[in-house]
């Protein structure tokens, strides 16, 4: 098997959790004025990082099974909720091209799933 | 990494400029940015791509020794996973040397590069982990490829 369902959906799961952690990275850098020791000690962009270790958390057990280069690939997925976050929190404008990025990674991601059947 | 390092670019970089029309690559100028400068940020981006797939190799060759047997047992194999361990701290250097990189270029001109990695990760998949080559396989890498390049050259993106 190439790779199976559960690890599919372990890794939409880690990519949908990573995307916040670009949010709070981003909600984060705005209130950061200046200095290693303002960012670091930022509470929004300590979250993120906890994030992005949760998301790293749920990548790792849906690579147990199955192929890299079919899971790998998906991640890509998180470029689509981060732009729908961008647009809901912080009315970042949905452009021609981010259009297109968006709709080429869904249509990869589904080529990567029709070989996997 | 359920996210992706490219993501990190637009959050990281208040101070990068794209062009988003450009025709190419050449055509992208940084604000007071040289030739040499310029190369050096490429050669640091290619640099992240290949630190990224060697992440990945690490961390599906760690993901092996994860014991599922209870919540604690994963995460105590996960915590003490040499390879594990490494592999992400792997990523995390090539995320801050992505910032690094972002501080002296463009993200229209870098971003696009970040794509690469998914190209290393489906090689070394193959040539190293034996995994399986299908034309469904090549054609969504190329695709998704070509849909992250396609998010760098927003112009809104920065």
């Amino acid at each position: 098997m190439n790779a199976t369902t559960s690890s599919v959906l372990l890794v939409l799961v880690a990519s949908f959790i990573g995307s916040f952690g670009a949010v709070l990275l981003k909600a984060g850098s705005m209130r950061v004025k200046r200095g290693l020791r303002d960012m670091v000690l930022n509470p929004r962009i300590l979250l993120g990082c906890v994030t992005y270790v949760l998301s790293s958390f749920f990548f790792i057990l849906a690579i147990r099974q199955g192929e890299l280069s079919i899971l790998y690939p998906m991640v890509a997925l998180s470029y689509v909720w981060t732009m729908l976050w961008a647009k809901i929190f912080f009315d970042e404008p949905f452009t021609r091209n981010k259009f297109a990025g968006i709709a080429l990674i869904l249509t990869g991601v589904a080529l990567l799933n029709v070989g996997r059947g | 990494m359920g996210t992706d390092i490219g993501s990190l670019g637009p959050v990281e970089s208040p101070d990068a400029v794209a062009t988003g029309d450009a025709p190419g690559l050449a055509a992208t100028r940084p604000p007071g940015g040289g030739t040499l400068r310029r190369r050096k940020a490429i050669i640091l981006v290619l640099l992240c791509t290949v630190l990224g797939a060697g992440a990945q190799l690490l961390l599906k060759m760690g993901s092996q020794g994860v014991d599922t047997a209870s919540l604690f047992s994963i995460v105590w194999s996960m915590a003490t996973n040499v390879p594990l361990v490494a592999g992400l701290a792997l990523y995390g250097l090539s995320m801050v040397l992505f910032v690094h990189a972002l501080r002296n270029e463009q993200l229209s001109l870098l971003y696009p590069l970040i794509s690469l990695t998914y190209i290393w990760v489906t090689v070394v998949s193959i040539v190293l982990l034996n995994e399986s080559v299908s034309f469904w396989k090549v054609a969504g890498v190329a695709v998704i490829v070509a849909g992250v390049a396609c998010l760098g050259r927003d112009p809104s993106a920065a």
